[in-house]
């Protein structure tokens, strides 16, 4: 905005002598109170210096200075037989004003020194914390949110949107994972997923491809950019353009509706299944983040199967020493495979003869079922179907435990087959505590199992 | 209507101070002049002490051109300049839109000019927007209401200064309060705003950047906030009401969840008459939310466990408000985790209400528990002890109490406990599919001021210094009368009370029973109908008698802690409230009229003591002249003593008694017409004595009479009815063989067959008041001898429907006159025939009172009186 509106103004009293008002610069007289003249008042654009009044009229003037919003304006007496005083008091007036306002510069000048002086010192130490930084490893990225899938699957169709409001700051916000179980593997997904803040902008986010999504299903999304600005709320929005349906894993039920994902068929009371990630200190991401790439198009599958759509558990081994409550079963209410432990060891439940061929990856959703139960290992194995005996070593085909499950905690265990599934295999589900300690309560469930195969799961059926 | 100009916002900054730090909020202003929405900068400098600012002003006035306009003032307060600026804002731009107040030590954030426009255009309906509370130098982040909730403004102003705000509020003439120069003006502004019908919502965006420092214009205005507070109060009274408050409760929050029987059925209620339906699944949902959030998400306060039947047997009974409101006050006075509550039946017939039942071996009829209490349970479960919670007695430190009333046939043990259903309701929650929501934070900003969900049960208490508020609902056609008494049983105080409540309901009013003490109620019938709800205040020292005396009347010491606002948070929701001799509430009738309840005080009798002084209820109501609006008396002699002592005539009016149970116009008929006819002229005479067996009534008198006339008239036939109440001194005369005790005389059926079987009714006592036992016997043709005391002779014309003699020798002259009316068959057939069948009727009692009513409760007509339901007591 520039200064063209800006004028300054002196008020003038009427009854002032005309050949004193004639010395006055033309453009900055108001004269007052005159027919066809204004109220002395304060106006956009307009800067009062003083107003030059008639000693006689002077204290009207002041009270009606005060009353139109010119308090303290200064007001200069003329007296027709003086004219050099009000002179010399404008003058006065000015340069005064010309004084302060100099001083004010050097003091500006001093003070833009000084805050320069402080910007560098604030460089250098930020440059030390930075180098400090690089030092730890160049910690980029911290997990301000976290929902774990429960096993649960919702599915978006074509030209649908699902919305999820996150319970976290907008600000600094770059990456999402989602928990995309059957993903296809093509890049023409038609997902949009996006960042909604509180001031309406959609910031799209651009799908990190890296061959990940077939291992694990999570599905990491990025921002351009870590999200800057003032803290604010902010949701996640999905749009989905794609012919197939989309099943997206979802997460721990919500009391609250409004965290509930809301969209055309998710009417209930879950979030998606996701994690959220944070810029640390404004860092952004590679485009291609930190992760294994693979060749497109190696013809794996993708396909998660709920627990009440693989076969009964069988209770497959458990301590020899064991005397109390072991168990494998599946509750159907729950939809869920139950393993229950021995406190003297782990406890293993097969699945048997599932057709996964060319199986490469199998990944178990898994919780600790009960409140008060004790903190819980849990893994996931496979071999080919009829390989482990009874009595075989079915250790040998377990993936890495997760160790130390708490009550009501959720997690995924992962295994890669050791020996070469061709067609059908044989699932192991094994459970153990993570303390001694009585194995009341000790429900290990899971929930369901995602695998990668090399031929989709329903022509393998067929 | 989205203009089809761009919109025009002007930001005000008030100056006063900060003469360095008004450049960084004048940047940020023309940092977003560019987006086109804020147009117009004006600043009011309100004297202030700088010179620096009005060198900085000009400074930034030669920058900003037109944009900006500056107004110096003489220090007038911030409101003022507020209000200075609104004005210049509203005379310079005709075409404004919307103005944004600014803080001189503030800034906008940025994007907020073009948030605005967005804001305005999006949310029409909203009449302001207010900024979340993002603070920098002490930074933090606090949550902000979503939209504007008149109740929670109520306790907690939600709304910064700092906001936009549209033009129609400015030009509805809502201003700042000039007065207001130590704070809250802000407050004040968005209450009148939301008076006017104005709603408010959150920007949910960052508009503006406030500075926070330890020592500010607010943290001095918390330092006041008691001070504040109060004149916020007075001026908003239309708010700071216990019937709105408690109606805005209801709208969004409600009090209680009643869970009632195995299935676990839920309302939810403020007042129990008004529930909403709702399922467990969904309270479970409800609740495990607000455990989750709870400054975002409501749950009932109270879940009131319920057996089934129970519930609807005390609204049947009228009692369900007071046993919410009993329940609602144990678990707050106590600090109990959960209360207990039995349902008992009642034997004689008598309603009552029974404390500290201890924790006893039997299960529960209901159960109470805070919403506090449960959330301590449901965090860190712990299964066994819950498990337990239907082993007698209850395996934690809880207390009961119970009503005992007739018709309650509880069951023998068939249905589910309350502790069995609370237990059942407790394990779900325990292993709710929700609990995982626990254990996250679900909202990152710092509550700050924000109102937890629970404590929204208090603000409608702020309106009676925190005292615990009836859970009833009001309506603008019904206007709600209370009558208090300290005991309800049986007495003529009682039943002047019953037969004015039943008149007022008739008129249209609903009427309220509040009995000021533990005693229980005996009542027939009928005295009960009148009555909406059956209500207690249970404290035995109500009627202790132990406090300070005037005039030689002592109060009772009741009124201690949390007593007095407790009693007035039972009252406040009243229109009106007649004190029948309730010296407890006289202690809070006061405050009661100053919030607006009318308060009328009904006296009876004036009390002597054993050496003749006088005393009692109507000497502390003298005391109490300032707080009541109105007096009523039984008698013009007791109006006219209450002048004399003090009373202004204008505050009173005579409610002169009338029979004490109705009696239909047929009935009158039939009875004139047997006394017209009267039994054997020479039958031996019926005499007959009613009322309490104390010495006011002249008990021993009574004896010597008795015995006297059983001497001298052998066939003579002499009744006794009633029974000792307070004394019991009738066990210790001797009485003549052929006196016939009937005991208490109970119902109007059986009252009147006693009096149309006697001739005389003896009334010996030492004071009086204008008993109804008078009234109704001569309504009955019976004549009456009663001892000269208080406003006798207003019933009795001498020797013409009866006869008063004088105390001295009081037992002489009834004596001779029952002997000689003995011997005249005929004067007893004129004066009984004179007065049988004829009676002055409540209606015609009330007339004044109504009118006096109807002036300051206009009902608006048509209210036809609603039929009570009726109520079973024998």
């Amino acid at each position: 905005m520039g200064a063209e509106g800006q004028n300054y103004a002196l008020f003038v009293d009427p009854d002032i002598p005309a050949d004193c008002r004639n010395l006055l610069p033309d453009g900055m007289v108001i004269l007052a109170d005159a027919e066809g003249g204004e109220e002395p008042a304060p106006a956009p654009g307009r800067s009062c210096l003083a107003a030059l009044v008639s000693p006689m009229n002077a204290p009207g003037w002041r009270l009606r200075l005060r009353e139109r919003g010119l308090a303290d304006l200064p007001v200069i007496e003329v007296d027709p037989a003086s004219p050099e005083r009000a002179s010399q008091n404008l003058f006065g007036l000015l340069s005064q004003r010309m004084l302060a306002a100099e001083r004010e510069l050097g003091e500006m000048r001093a003070a833009s020194a000084m805050l320069r002086r402080e910007g560098q010192s604030d460089k250098t130490r930020f440059r030390a914390i930075e180098s400090f930084l690089y030092a730890l490893g160049e910690p980029q990225i911290a997990r301000i949110l976290s929902w774990e899938p429960t096993g649960v699957i919702g599915h978006m169709t074509r030209d649908t949107v699902l919305l999820q409001r996150l319970p976290i700051d907008a600000v600094s916000i770059t990456a999402v994972d989602l928990w995309l179980p059957d993903l296809p593997r093509n890049r023409d997904l038609g997902l949009t997923v996006a960042v909604i803040d509180a001031n309406g902008e959609t910031l799209e986010m651009t799908e990190a491809y890296g061959g990940q999504e077939t291992r694990s299903g999570w599905v990491r999304y990025l921002l351009d950019a870590p999200l800057p600005g003032d803290p604010r709320n902010c949701s996640l929005m999905l749009r989905y353009t794609g012919a197939a349906r989309l099943a997206v894993g979802m997460g721990p039920r919500v009391p609250d509706p409004r965290f509930a994902a809301k969209g055309d068929g998710f009417d209930n009371d879950m979030v998606l299944a996701l994690r959220v990630w944070k810029a640390v200190a404004g860092a952004s991401l590679p485009d291609e983040p930190l992760v294994l790439h693979s060749p497109l198009g190696d013809g794996r599958h993708a396909r998660f199967l709920s627990a009440g759509e693989l076969p009964e558990p069988e209770l497959f081994a458990k301590p020899a020493s064991a005397t109390d409550y072991v168990t494998a079963d599946y509750w159907e209410n729950e939809d869920a495979i139950m393993v229950h432990p021995s406190r003297s060891g782990p406890v293993c439940a097969v699945l048997r003869d599932v057709a996964l061929p060319r199986l490469s990856h199998i990944t178990a959703v898994v919780t600790v079922g009960h409140p008060q139960a004790p903190n819980l290992n849990l893994a996931v194995g496979v071999a080919p179907a009829g390989l482990v005996g009874r009595d075989g070593f079915w250790q040998g085909r377990i993936g890495p435990w997760v160790h130390g499950l708490p009550a009501l905690g959720w997690a995924q265990a992962h295994c890669v087959p050791s020996e070469p599934i061709r067609d059908r295999a044989d699932i192991f589900l094994a459970a153990s505590l993570a303390h001694d300690g009585p194995n009341d309560l000790s429900w290990a469930l899971f929930r369901g199992l995602r695998v990668v195969t090399g031929a989709p799961l329903d022509e393998a059926e067929e | 209507m989205t203009p089809a100009r761009a919109w025009h916002v002007t930001v005000i900054i008030p100056v006063k101070g900060h003469p360095v730090l008004i450049d960084d909020a004048i940047a940020s202003v023309e940092r977003e002049l560019e987006a086109g929405v804020i147009r117009r900068l004006i600043v009011v400098e309100d004297g202030c002490a700088h010179d620096e600012t009005r060198r900085a002003l000009a400074s930034w006035q030669a920058l900003l051109g037109v944009s900006m306009m500056v107004l110096h003032t003489e220090n007038g307060g911030l409101s003022r300049a507020r209000n200075r600026g609104i004005a210049a804002a509203l005379e310079l731009d005709p075409d404004l839109d919307a103005i944004f107040l600014l803080d001189a030590d503030n800034m906008l954030a940025e994007g907020a000019g073009a948030r605005m426009g967005h804001l305005l255009s999006g949310w029409k309906e909203a009449d302001w927007f207010y900024p979340e509370f993002d603070f920098f130098g002490q930074n933090g982040q606090y949550i902000t209401e979503p939209k504007f909730d008149l109740l929670l403004a109520a306790e907690a102003n939600p709304c910064d200064a700092g906001s936009l705000i549209r033009r129609r509020v400015l030009d509805a003439g809502v201003r700042f309060d000039e007065e207001m120069r130590q704070g809250y003006e802000d407050w004040d502004f968005w209450l009148q705003a939301a008076r006017l019908g104005f709603q408010g919502r959150s920007a949910r965006q960052p508009l503006l950047h406030y500075r926070k420092r330890p020592v500010s214009m607010l943290s001095r205005s918390h330092a006041q906030d008691d001070e504040l507070r109060r004149y916020l109060h007075r001026k908003h009274d239309w708010l700071y009401r216990l019937p709105k408050l408690v109606a805005l409760e209801a709208e969004r929050f409600p009090r209680f969840a009643l869970i009632e029987g195995e299935a676990r059925k839920v309302t939810l209620c403020v007042d129990p008459l008004e529930p909403r339906g709702s399922d467990w699944r969904a309270l479970e949902r409800m609740i495990m939310a607000h455990l989750a959030d709870p400054h975002a998400n409501h749950a009932p306060v109270y879940l009131v466990f319920l057996r089934e039947g129970v519930a609807e047997h005390l609204t049947s009974m009228r009692l369900i408000h007071a046993m919410l409101w009993t329940c609602e006050r144990r678990v707050e006075r106590s600090g109990r985790d959960m209360e207990l509550f039995f349902l008992d039946h009642s034997d004689d017939g008598s309603l009552s209400l029974v404390t500290d039942g201890g924790n006893p071996e039997r299960p529960a009829d209901a159960i109470c528990l805070s919403i506090s209490a449960l959330e301590r349970m449901v965090r860190d479960p712990d299964e066994d002890w819950l498990r337990r919670l239907d082993s007698l007695p209850l395996p934690c430190e809880t207390e009961s109490w119970s009503i005992r009333c007739p018709h309650w046939l509880p069951e023998s043990g068939g249905s589910t406990s309350a502790a069995e259903i609370m237990r059942a309701a407790l394990l779900s929650l325990a292993r709710s599919p929700w609990r995982g929501a626990l254990t996250q934070e679900w909202n990152w900003r710092a509550p700050g001021g924000a109102i937890r969900r629970e404590r929204v049960v208090q603000i409608p208490r702020g309106a009676v210094e925190g005292g615990i508020a009836m859970p009833l609902l009001k309506h603008d056609d019904v206007r709600d009368i209370g009558i208090v008494l300290p005991i309800f049983s049986f007495g003529g105080v009682e039943k002047v009370a019953a037969n004015i409540a039943r008149e007022l309901r008739a008129e249209g009013y609903r009427l309220h029973l509040f009995v000021i003490s533990d005693r229980p109620v005996h009542a027939e019938p009928w005295a009960l109908e009148p009555f909406s709800t059956v209500n207690w205040l249970p404290d035995a020292d109500a009627l202790d008698w132990s406090g300070e005396e005037y005039l030689g009347t002592a109060e009772p010491a009741w009124g201690e802690g949390m007593q007095a606002p407790d009693l007035m948070g039972l009252l406040a929701s009243m229109d009106a409230v007649i004190n029948a001799h309730s010296a407890a509430l006289h202690k809070v009738a006061d405050g009661l009229r100053r919030r607006g309840v009318l308060m009328i005080d009904h006296e009876h009798l004036v009390e002597q003591s054993t050496y003749g002084r006088g005393y009692g209820p109507p000497h502390l109501a003298l005391a109490y002249e300032q707080a009541y609006d109105l007096f009523l008396t039984c008698s013009e002699t007791l109006r006219l003593w209450m002048h004399g002592n003090g009373i202004p005539a204008e505050k009173l009016i005579a409610v002169p008694n009338a029979p004490g149970y109705p009696m239909s116009p047929a009935e009158q008929r039939c009875i004139t017409g047997f006394r017209g006819n009267p039994h054997g002229r020479r039958a031996p005479l019926r005499v007959l004595f009613l009322g309490r067996f104390d010495r006011q009534k002249g008990i021993r008198r009574l004896c010597t009479i008795y015995n006297v006339l059983a001497e001298r008239l052998p066939q003579i036939d002499l009744t006794i009815a009633g029974r000792a109440v307070v004394e019991d001194q009738g066990q210790q005369l001797s009485w003549p063989p052929q006196v016939r005790f009937l005991g208490p005389v109970l119902g109007p059926e059986a009252l009147t067959r006693l009096l149309t079987q006697t001739d005389i009714l003896v009334l010996p006592s030492y004071f009086e008041g204008l008993p109804l036992s008078v009234l109704e016997a001569q309504r009955c043709g019976v004549v009456v001898l009663a001892a000269e005391a208080g406003a006798l002779h207003e019933a009795i014309d001498e020797g013409r429907t009866g006869f008063i003699v004088p105390q001295d020798e009081c037992e002489r002259h009834i004596i001779d006159r029952i002997l000689a009316l003995d011997r005249d068959r005929d004067l007893l057939a004129e004066i009984s025939a004179r007065t049988a069948g004829h009676s002055r009727t409540w209606r015609d009692a009330t007339a004044t009172l109504r009118g006096w009513l109807q002036e300051r409760l206009p009902l608006s007509p048509p209210v036809a009186a609603r039929q009570p339901r009726s109520l079973h007591l024998t």
